[in-house]
């Protein structure tokens, strides 16, 4: 209720405001303010009901990492994909600095506003750039926008493919553009670290009442982005050291209270990741096609996680329809003890119309199936589910 | 029947008038040339930072949503300027690109495109006058 409250208060502001960026002079500083928001709303269709973990299902993960989930409560769910977001750029008299914030209020965190960006920018020069502070790790090819509704097709982010339990990261990175031949490539390379305090991702496998942070320590990575008239393909690479810390337990289905767990990894066992990722587009004015690949190998764990999708995006006249299918399924490392019927497994197809109200705003519809392909001996199983949300999403 | 069927093919049909030229304009000082449509929309969608003469083009563009602007992108890339404005949004937002510059009108842009050597702009084709230089008709 709370967060709902939070989007109706902040709900005529966002309305009000000039659609445009805000700029201010202060003597030779220059500071400008702009905005996204998004009022999602779902009505859960049908799935497979029963009691998953403290969740009262059918149910549908659309945000792993804030802990998003629609679920079988009944009536009309806004928490899941309403935000609001502001971003505030300084820039100083040297035009090669600016310092950049950005603060979002979810109502999947009870709209608790979290900083998601903080960074100081160095123009090297007009191809490079060099950033220091909070940034979004560039994960997958929507990583960046995953919060500005108007820049996805979508009412919320394919959750097969986007969904890891860090989504940001302290540190530095290094920006270059340039051009070959007829390519456009646009490089960033990155070092850091994370730390998340009451991970929404762990919540959503070990119960909302469940506890655990979560370290990245050693980050290293980097994406190459190659664009070239109508193609354009993006891959990404991510090393780190990971460690989890279960402060509380996780929820026991039989005795509804929350046990320790027994999971090594759970309990600050540190383990190395690699992510790997690639998305290939074609963008041909009135159609968009766009496939993106994952692959996250963990040395010496049970199970490797892959996830695709598929979208096909038509575009009219002031509106656009986008049919897409994602899905997730983790492999089984038999060497190293893993279960191949105790595996995740999911798929996700959703049809998304978009209308544009005006060159700042739109209002979406999507309808979505989800069908659990878990192996047998897989737990939390959150089973089928068919969603319909609609969005109004709004950049000031 | 006939005139609900005739006013139907008529709200059907798509508008067939011919957009107003734009012309693409530069400092008379600067060091740019003839540039191609493809040059125009690689500077103004972020994606053409550095030319080979090494100079570093500074896009301007209009605030709020005139019709200038809308047949600007319209003519350039075929996409709305809701279309264009979404893909702004995951730019500016994301740290990776700093937002374009935007001005008030085709006077002010004259102005500034007057002043900076390294600005580009884009004004009817008739407004375009002898303080600039014209790069590009767009039509």
């Amino acid at each position: 209720m709370r967060q709902m409250l939070v989007v109706v208060l902040l709900f005529p502001f966002v309305l009000l405001s000039h659609p445009a960026s805000a700029e201010q002079q202060i003597g030779d500083f220059r500071f400008a303010g702009s905005g996204f928001m998004t009022l999602g709303v779902g009505q859960m269709l049908s799935g497979t009901r029963g009691a998953v973990l403290d969740k009262n299902c059918p149910c549908l993960v659309t945000d792993y990492a804030q802990n998003g989930i629609y679920d079988g409560s009944g009536g009309l769910q806004f928490a899941p994909d309403s935000k609001l977001g502001l971003q505030g750029t300084a820039y100083f008299p040297d035009p090669r600095f600016s310092l950049t914030a950005q603060a979002v209020a979810r109502g999947s965190q009870n709209g608790r506003i979290n900083l998601e960006w903080l960074y100081a920018s160095y123009q090297i020069s007009d191809a490079s750039k060099l950033q220091i502070g909070r940034k979004r790790l560039p994960i997958f090819y929507y990583s960046d926008s995953q919060d500005i509704g108007f820049a996805l097709p979508w009412t919320h982010l394919p959750p097969q493919v986007y969904g890891w339990e860090a989504v940001n990261y302290n540190g530095i990175s290094f920006q270059y553009q340039t051009q070959w031949r007829d390519w456009d490539i646009n490089a960033q390379l990155l070092a850091g670290r994370e730390q998340v305090k009451d991970s929404g991702y762990w919540q959503v496998y070990n119960g909302q009442a469940s506890r655990t942070d979560v370290q990245w320590e050693r980050i290293v990575g980097g994406s190459v982005t190659l664009n070239r008239a109508w193609f354009e393909t993006r891959g990404s690479y991510l090393q780190s050291d990971t460690q989890r810390n279960n402060l509380n337990g996780v929820f026991n289905s039989a005795t509804q209270t929350l046990q320790p767990s027994a999971d090594a990894f759970l309990h600050n066992r540190v383990t190395q990741q690699k992510i790997y990722s690639v998305s290939f587009a074609a963008d041909l004015t009135d159609w968009l096609v766009r496939s993106e690949h994952l692959l996250i190998d963990r040395p010496g764990a049970s199970f490797k996680d892959y996830a695709n999708r598929l979208g096909v995006t038509r575009r009219f006249s002031g509106w656009e329809l986008t049919g897409d299918v994602a899905e997730y399924h983790a492999q089984a490392v038999i060497a190293q003890g893993g279960d191949p019927q105790g595996q995740e497994s999911h798929i996700n197809q959703s049809l998304t119309t978009r209308y544009f109200l005006s060159p700042q705003s739109d209002v979406k519809a999507q309808i979505e199936h989800q069908r659990d392909r878990g192996g047998v001996n897989w737990q939390p199983k959150y089973g089928n589910a068919t969603l319909l949300t609609l969005a109004y999403d709004r950049i000031f | 029947m006939k005139i609900i069927v005739f006013s139907l093919l008529l709200l059907l049909s798509p508008l067939s008038a011919a957009e107003p030229a734009l012309a693409i304009i530069a400092n008379q000082d600067s060091d740019y040339s003839n540039l191609t449509r493809r040059q125009v929309v690689d500077i103004f969608m972020g994606k053409l930072t550095v030319m080979n003469t090494g100079t570093f083009p500074q896009p301007l563009d209009y605030q709020g949503n005139p019709e200038i602007r809308e047949r600007f992108y319209h003519l350039l890339t075929g996409k709305s300027l809701a279309q264009v404005n979404a893909y702004w949004a995951r730019m500016s937002f994301t740290g990776q690109l700093n937002p374009t510059r935007l001005l008030n009108d085709q006077k002010v842009m004259l102005r500034a495109v007057g002043k900076n050597q390294a600005a580009l702009g884009y004004v009817d084709q008739a407004e375009a006058n002898a303080t600039v230089k014209t790069l590009l008709i767009v039509e």
